[in-house]
């Protein structure tokens, strides 16, 4: 590998970790304010990508227009799920297994729906075609565009768990349930609304990452695990580790993806939680919950 | 000369700078009922995990029988003989009281029936014997706790570790899990009792105190003479007791 | 007195009751294939396939409470391994799927090992990649598996062999996990998946149960699997790890009772009836409405048949609790 193969790798898995950072923020809030796992993440990031491919096919709409849309859609789907499923789980000894088979059950929903909607074929959307080139290194286009979203919304979501009073009660319900309780925040709507968010976010992922990748409604199980991943390799509730696990395992897939085969990087995102969580169970980066 | 059937050795425990216990030493004598006393944060409970296993210490060594059992597991420290209940009562919920038992029997006998039998026994002893086919969720804080105590005696133990064992009870079950402490010495079982601040119990059940603080050994000896000692006096019981000692 | 020995005749009946209708089953069961169609009889075996890897995983989830969502690694282990062994090596296949059944023991040694040493969510997820991966390594081990292109057998299934195997599998199901229930080794799982801190600390060496349960629950998938490409006669990496059947086999348990000696076999049957109703009406849709009805079952029956029964029954039995007795009588 020369060097301009290997710096070009670089660029590349970082503008896929940039995605994959965005699509681990929501696992990791609901994770940390919830308990709960979402098995159903990968395939909302799946279903966001249809939504996409959809509107881009059949009205022509941007995938930049059809991010804002995307994300209400998660924002919604998200609610309902907690509001009628997930929150009317009894709180007692079961309600964390209770909950994880729902998301379980969850994802099988979704994946039959996108079937019947969308059929089960590979699909992405070509929007914008090329790349600019920068100190002999290519840069395709709908990789900085997607990196950029993702960076942006990533901050905007930080900006609003850090200076908006909601998104300081969703922090205080993580960190300590009872504490957040006491001081009168209404911990049911805290949890709606975070595992809208979670939703919110996973669409919109889904959304920047059907730019780049093809999907089809069978591989959202594929993106729980990578989402998963990042915020083990990362530490639950950190921003910073979330962003350094993601870029992390983008480059793991885009290294072993060139070395080895596509398919061998596409089993990475399980092997490097195993053997982070086998190795050190705290985190690779052990970062502080925010 | 033999060796003590539990020797704590300069045992120190830090997590993450903070020191949880710091050079501990003292030694059980067979039959023995040994008080650990020390407010909320001693270091009690931390004591209780090193000795079974579930921590392993910074430094020092824990011996018994002469034998080092640093690096054993909980489940093979229970076999070799010590048995232990939890701060916070955790009996197995969803099982039977006569399964809670039968379970922790099944670390001296093989079969199910067998366990069963011995438990039985023992939910005789400790007078339980009418709740045997309740689940242990629907017992009451009092039973709950009594239920722990029939489960550590069932690993027939050399020695029980009994964290807590009095907090939170009326001063009638008080009396009667003092009772049932002195009925497992009656039957050669050494205990090594942590309290926080039930005195009176203190006083009826031990035959040596050690004193926590900190994280440090603060005092060791008899009771009447340990609670006499003015540091501990001072620094545990508040002066109400300080008055109390001082009548004798 | 007088009302306990009404109860016991109740209790005695019930338990008459309960064997004169498992007589019934296995008679039924044993005659079926001889005036039913082939239909119902491929019917049968589907229901029996699911039915044993529903015990399968109680095994490992019900009683010990570690929510596997990877059993079906060992489907794809057992249905690979038969494929493997009759294409090339041309093994009977019954020999066949035992040899996959040994290999998905003994995978599931290290598997469990590295597995187990992670707890709720992780252990979930795990399982849940563990699947995808071993799918991978089918994808791109084309030497041995043929990759996406997947192995052919000869078309000499039998439905009838196939039936009565698969029955075979169900009555080894019951009564191994009627065995474990009533043992020392089930008391065992049972209280780790109470407490586990509080197993260990009574003397149960949980990484090694747990490990025991872990290989004896990856026995019937595999088995399960090699039956099911042995009716295909084709194997390849999307039908071998079918994520799809994960998700049934779990709500069959789940549906019957997890942790219970008869819920997976009343709730497989229960769903496969179910499954089978809903596609014949409506073909089109009907994954979609199982997943809904997964929900449904969640929601209202989160603990299953069976426990609710047993609640039921219990309420009505006694109407207080214990005799007040003087705990120092003792």
């Amino acid at each position: 590998m020369d060097a301009r193969t290997f710096l070009q790798l670089l660029v590349n898995g970082t503008m896929v970790g940039g995605v994959y950072g965005l699509m681990s923020l929501g696992i990791n809030l609901v994770w940390g304010v919830m308990g709960v796992v979402n098995l159903a993440h990968g395939d909302v990031i799946m279903a966001g990508g249809f939504l996409a491919f959809w509107l881009f096919t059949r009205f022509g709409v941007n995938p930049l227009v059809a991010l804002p849309i995307g994300i209400a859609a998660g924002l919604c789907l998200g609610i309902l799920v907690q509001r009628f499923l997930l929150g009317r789980v009894p709180p007692d000894r079961g309600a964390v297994k209770t909950s994880l088979l729902m998301t379980f059950g969850v994802s099988y929903v979704i994946i039959n729906g996108a079937q019947l909607l969308w059929g089960n074929e590979f699909q992405t959307v070509m929007f914008l075609g090329g790349s600019w080139h920068v100190g002999g290194l290519d840069f395709a286009k709908t990789r900085v565009i997607a990196f950029a979203a993702a960076g942006f919304i990533s901050v905007s979501l930080w900006a609003f768990l850090q200076y908006t009073f909601t998104g300081r009660a969703v922090r205080a319900v993580s960190q300590h349930p009872d504490g957040a309780l006491v001081c009168g925040i209404d911990i049911p709507r805290i949890r709606v609304l975070t595992f809208g968010l979670g939703s919110a976010l996973a669409a919109a992922a889904g959304v920047l990452l059907v730019m780049i990748f093809a999907i089809s409604p069978s591989m959202g199980t594929g993106y729980t695990v990578r989402s998963f991943a990042v915020t083990v390799i990362g530490g639950l509730g950190s921003f910073p580790g979330a962003l350094a696990g993601a870029v992390m395992l983008g480059l793991a897939e885009v290294f072993t993806g060139y070395l080895f085969s596509a398919q061998i990087a596409n089993g990475i995102a399980f092997l490097l939680f195993l053997a982070v969580l086998l190795v050190r169970p705290q985190g690779l980066l052990g970062m502080k919950r925010v | 000369m033999t060796a003590p059937l539990l020797e704590v050795r300069d045992v120190s425990k830090y997590f993450e700078g903070l020191r949880a216990l710091d050079g501990v030493s003292f030694t059980v004598e067979p039959g023995v009922i040994l008080s650990i006393i020390g407010p909320n944060g001693a270091g009690k409970t931390t004591l209780f995990n090193l000795i079974t296993g579930a921590l392993a210490p910074t430094r020092g060594d824990i011996l018994f029988e002469g034998r080092s059992i640093l690096g054993l597991r909980p489940s093979r420290t229970a076999r070799l003989g010590i048995g232990r209940t939890f701060q916070i009562v955790r009996p197995f919920p969803g099982l039977t009281t006569l399964d809670n038992v039968a379970l922790a029997a099944l670390a001296k006998v093989s079969t199910r029936r067998a366990a069963e039998r011995r438990a039985e026994r023992i939910l005789e002893l400790t007078g339980l014997a009418p709740f045997a086919q309740l689940e242990a969720r629907n017992l009451t804080l009092a039973k709950r706790k009594r239920l722990e105590v029939a489960r550590a005696v069932a690993l027939e133990p050399k020695v029980i570790l009994l964290d807590e064992v009095m907090a939170g009870l009326t001063p009638t079950e008080v009396d009667e899990t003092i009772e049932l402490v002195k009925k497992l010495r009656a039957m050669g079982i050494a205990a090594v009792a942590g309290i926080e601040h039930v005195m009176q119990a203190v006083k009826k059940i031990s035959d040596h105190v050690v004193v926590l603080n900190f994280g440090k050994k603060l005092a060791e000896g008899p009771p009447s003479e340990v609670m006499r000692h003015p540091e501990v006096v001072k620094a545990y019981l508040g002066s109400q007791y300080a008055e109390a000692a001082r009548k004798g | 007195m007088a009302t306990r020995d009404a109860r016991g005749d109740r209790v005695a009946v019930r338990i008459r009751i309960g064997w004169a209708a498992l007589a019934v089953g296995i008679a039924v069961v044993a005659v079926l294939p001889f005036f039913a169609s082939d239909y119902l009889v491929g019917f049968f075996f589907t229901t029996f396939l699911f039915v044993s890897m529903a015990y399968g995983w109680n095994l490992v989830s019900g009683f010990t409470a570690y929510v596997s969502f990877g059993q079906m690694s060992f489907f794809g282990i057992g249905a690979y391994t038969l494929a493997i062994l009759v294409s090339r090596n041309a093994w009977p296949w019954p020999i066949a799927v035992l040899a996959g059944t040994a290999t998905a023991a003994v995978l599931a040694v290290p598997l469990g090992w590295a597995m187990l040493r992670l707890r709720g969510p992780y252990f979930a997820l795990g399982m849940l990649g563990l699947t995808q991966v071993l799918a991978m390594v089918a994808s791109a081990w084309i030497s041995v598996t043929r990759g996406g292109e997947g192995i052919y057998l000869p078309p000499e299934a039998t439905l009838r062999q196939l039936y009565y195997a698969g029955a075979a599998l169900v009555a080894v199901a019951v009564v191994v996990t009627w065995a474990v229930d009533r043992s020392a080794f089930g008391l065992r799982l049972r209280s780790i998946g109470e407490d586990e801190l509080a197993a260990e600390a009574m003397g149960v060496d949980t990484t090694m149960a747990k490990l025991a349960s872990f290989v004896l629950a990856s026995t019937f998938p595999a088995m399960a699997g090699g039956l099911y490409a042995w009716r295909l006669s084709y194997i390849d990496p999307a039908s071998a790890f079918p994520a799809g059947y994960e998700v049934q086999t779990i709500l069959m348990a789940i549906f019957g009772g997890a942790g219970t000696v008869w819920g997976p076999l009343i709730g497989g049957f229960l769903f496969t009836a179910v499954g089978e109703v809903l596609w014949a009406k409506f073909a089109e849709v009907h994954l979609l409405l199982f997943g809904v009805m997964i929900l449904i079952v969640l929601l209202f029956l989160p603990e299953g048949i069976i426990p609710l029964l047993r609640r039921r029954r219990m309420r009505r039995r006694a109407p207080v609790g214990p005799a007040p007795i003087r705990e120092e009588a003792a």
